[in-house]
């Protein structure tokens, strides 16, 4: 029993560092763009796919595929800011906060149906990073699964080398705090926006290259992540990068745990994606600029 | 001495560590017209969100008619008699010039129907000269028409008190004049004002009495030409 | 104007009566199904686009009186009619607990707030799987005995009517003007005495009760329901038909309903790729045409008119 918690365990860890790179892209693109971005589940989606493909059909060595899917996924995300992002900056645009939600979410829609139709509706499974397991003590764990915890630690260690220690970073911080005040400093926001959301992009599409090899990869396996991130931006408050990776973490424990321990096995499993819910619906109620934030975010 | 229409007594509010108004007293009487003037951030504009009920003040009340409105929400304010215009103006973009006046006008009258009550806004809107708008959107008025269209919403919920704040901000003098003649036609015909203005000569001209803010605090009220001779203003003004 | 918009209407209504003699039942079926999809469509439509409240629970709620009704006529016996009646109060008392908890929610933490409420239903409705029937799906009982399409046809038809002459009353009285009035500027509105409160929380009671109702018919229509009904993607076609309908419209729902409905079916070879191609449409109407896609072309037709009747007015 003590094996298996351990076991439930390390792949909470393994959830919660995937869903972490999830939210953080999604975290990125809020604090900038003040945007939810409901087409992240997608994103990610497709990261799985392209890596999957450039693996699969042109023979890209498995993690070179996973960073070309990344970057080709960056440049997507910059696409649909510009076309259709940008109007609410530009002032094009009337109710921008429904716009931003239904322009998403329509896109959401479509790339799902798009997927649907150019990949096909069957499950497919990127190839092994490396191959074969490895034992600690009297547990084994696969290779891949040490391979994507590093792989995602290693990403999320560079996003947040970037945004905290260059440059650029300086810039989403500046944006994200205070747009006007950053314009007149000599920041263009526009830029910043395309890069928030060409970043906050791409850390989805990392997150599903990285689940490639583990769990199965078709049109709506977006679905059930993005509505994960949702749940973590809102604990970690909308905007923290700190409360996004823990609240990241805790999500991963607490739904692989907590299955475990629910007593009716069957209800426990279909309960699981219920716990995180509950979270989102009673921060939202009692503490709506979440758990770790500090103030309320919105789109003026 | 007249009746006194609004008292506010020792009212204080902080926006976290911030304390946007300290301590603050005054009495209005029944149509008078106060002028409210004080530096950038000494409260006004906070004060007259207490008044009508945006924010609640921290400690200190405020009486109108005899009766505590600082607990009320606003829109009971609205319904006891006191209508307000905003700053930056906030008329509803996406409604007719006449769906933006009928919104005080059916919350007013629980059994009035639009038909009913058009006469009366079809006078207002005359009156502010802008009948010939009646039909265009808001989204589609210049600024200066924004700000008659939000004096003339207020004017259909027929309030004894009107707060204006900054009406002159950013409008072209000749619409200035004309808001200064609705002013003084308002006020001759019994209303009450609280007006704040950064612009001097209109609010100097207006006023009977005026308040002088700084910092959250009252630091001088009497009539324009005492206040203009007043040492502590001008040095809040001027001084640093 | 006023004279165009009465012969539109009462040329679609004879449409519509005579529709049952010229159809067969499976292109009835269809027609059925777009007028359930009218009445959510419409609906949300007064609550988003009136009132300004984007809420994702729309299919939740439609579920809500859809379950309610069909539980409680496997449970208790009672006549459908009464069910789904009460299925609509049920509807309506849960908009009214999430209007409430959602007053100070807008924007996105709304949007984000009714997703996980309508997942947490979905998840629910799962897993108690011995009373709901799971996604193995709940059979149940028919609302008549006949065996007779043409009845249910004209049942539906007969509440899309009614509701939508319920939900014009609405958007043209005091109460839609309240509703716009909030959707706009609730800071401005409360100071020109609307009750904000009052009015949100009754934009969610009125709209959830003609989901409810929906939901109600549908299930005993279908007559086999599963929590997928409130799947994102049911949502997403609802918001669709409304926002290429035009949002601000109840009429441009209710046509953005059928023509999508219509559509998807005259596609019907087409498979995925008329999904790609609405999701598309959506996309690109909202980037372009924010008022939708048929309520401007319906402006433009009777602007023309208008100029011919401008005395008439």
């Amino acid at each position: 029993m003590t094996e298996y918690l351990i076991l439930q365990a390390l792949n909470g860890l393994i959830i919660g560092l995937i869903y972490a790179l999830m939210a953080l892209g999604l975290t990125l693109i809020f604090s900038v763009l003040k945007i939810v971005n409901f087409a992240h589940g997608e994103l990610y989606m497709l990261g799985a796919y392209f890596s999957y493909y450039l693996a699969k059909m042109f023979g890209f060595p498995p993690v070179l595929a996973v960073l070309s899917s990344i970057i080709i996924v960056f440049f997507l995300g910059v696409v649909i800011e510009v076309l259709f992002l940008r109007p609410v900056y530009t002032g094009a645009v009337e109710r921008k906060d429904e716009y931003a939600i239904l322009i998403t979410f329509g896109l959401s829609i479509f790339l799902q149906n798009l997927a649907l139709f150019v990949f096909g509706p069957w499950t497919r499974r990127s190839p092994s990073f490396v191959s074969g397991t490895t034992s600690f003590c009297s547990l084994s764990i696969s290779n891949d699964r040490l391979v994507v915890s590093a792989l995602a630690i290693v990403f999320m260690v560079a996003t947040l080398i970037i945004i905290g220690r260059t440059f650029i970073g300086k810039g989403l911080r500046a944006v994200s705090q205070d747009r006007e005040a950053a314009a007149i400093a000599g920041i263009n926001p526009f830029k910043m926006n395309l890069l928030a959301f060409g970043a906050g992009s791409a850390l989805a599409a990392a997150g599903g290259a990285l689940i490639g090899p583990i769990f199965l990869i078709f049109p709506t396996m977006g679905a059930m992540p993005v509505i994960k991130s949702f749940v973590i931006i809102v604990l970690g408050g909308m905007g923290s990068i700190k409360g996004c990776i823990i609240a990241s973490l805790i999500l991963g424990e607490a739904e692989s745990l907590g299955s475990v321990l629910f007593p009716d096995l069957t209800r426990g499993l279909a309960y699981k994606n219920a716990i995180g819910l509950l979270f989102l619906v009673v921060v939202l109620l009692l503490k709506p600029t979440g758990l770790f934030g500090e103030k309320h975010v919105r789109m003026k | 001495m007249k009746k006194h229409m609004l008292k506010v007594s020792r009212v204080t509010k902080r926006f976290g560590g911030l304390t946007a108004l300290e301590n603050v007293s005054f009495r209005v009487a029944e149509n008078e017209l106060l002028g409210v003037i004080g530096p950038n951030g000494s409260g006004k504009t906070t004060l007259i969100n207490l008044i009508n009920g945006i924010h609640k003040p921290d400690n200190g009340d405020i009486i109108f008619r005899d009766m505590p409105i600082h607990r009320l929400s606003s829109y009971k304010i609205a319904q006891k008699g006191i209508g307000r215009t905003f700053q930056v103006t906030r008329v509803f973009r996406r409604m007719s010039v006449m769906e933006n006046m009928m919104v005080p006008a059916l919350s007013i009258s629980k059994s009035g129907t639009q038909e009913a009550l058009l006469p009366k806004a079809l006078e207002i809107l005359a009156l502010l000269k802008i009948v010939h708008l009646k039909d265009e959107y808001g989204r589609s008025l210049s600024g200066g028409q924004h700000k008659l269209l939000e004096l003339g919403r207020v004017l259909m919920l027929d309030p004894d008190l009107i707060l204006l704040d900054e009406p002159f901000a950013g409008v072209h003098p000749e619409l200035k004049a004309d808001l200064h003649d609705h002013i003084r036609k308002l006020h001759d015909r019994g209303k009450t004002f609280i007006l704040i203005s950064h612009d001097m000569h209109s609010i100097f001209s207006l006023s009977q009495r005026l308040m002088v803010l700084s910092s959250g605090e009252k630091i001088a009220h009497g009539t324009p030409e005492e206040i203009r001779k007043n040492e502590e203003v001008i040095e809040a003004y001027l001084g640093n | 104007m006023k004279n165009l918009n009465r012969l539109i209407l009462m040329g679609l209504l004879s449409a519509a009566a005579l529709l049952p003699f010229a159809m067969d039942g499976y292109w009835l079926h269809i027609i059925i199904i777009a007028y359930y999809y009218a009445l959510l469509a419409s609906s949300w439509c007064l609550l988003a686009g009136y009132a300004g409240q984007f809420s994702f629970a729309h299919a939740a709620l439609a579920a809500v009186g859809a379950y309610t009704s069909a539980l409680l006529v496997l449970n208790t016996g009672i006549s459908p009619v009464y069910s789904i009646i009460i299925g609509s109060f049920a509807a309506a008392g849960v908009g009214l607990v999430i209007g409430f908890l959602c007053l100070r929610l807008q924007g996105p933490y709304l949007a984000l707030f009714t997703i996980a409420y309508s997942e947490i239903f979905r998840i629910v409705l799962n897993a108690e799987y011995r009373y709901t029937g799971g996604n193995f799906g709940l059979n149940v009982p028919p609302l008549f005995a006949r065996e007779s399409r043409i009845l249910y046809y004209y049942t539906i038809l007969g509440i899309l009517i009614l509701s939508l002459v319920v939900m014009h009353k609405i958007v043209t009285s005091r109460l839609g003007l309240f509703f716009r009035a909030v959707r706009e500027d609730e800071d401005a509105a409360a100071t020109l005495g609307v009750n904000v409160v009052k009015y949100k929380i009754l934009a969610f009671v009125i709209t959830s009760f003609f989901a409810g109702l929906a939901g109600g018919f549908y299930a005993h229509y279908v007559r086999i329901l599963t929590p997928n009904i409130i799947q994102l993607p049911q949502m997403g076609l609802i918001i669709a038909m409304v926002v290429i309908g035009g949002i601000e419209s109840l009429a441009g729902a209710v046509a953005g309903a059928f023509i999508l409905q219509l559509a998807a079916e005259y596609l019907r070879d087409y498979e995925e790729l008329r999904w790609v191609f609405f999701g598309l449409l959506l996309v690109i109407t909202l980037r372009f045409s924010q008022n939708g896609l048929i309520y401007p072309i319906y402006k433009r037709l009777t602007k023309k008119n208008e100029k011919t009747h401008a005395e008439s007015e």
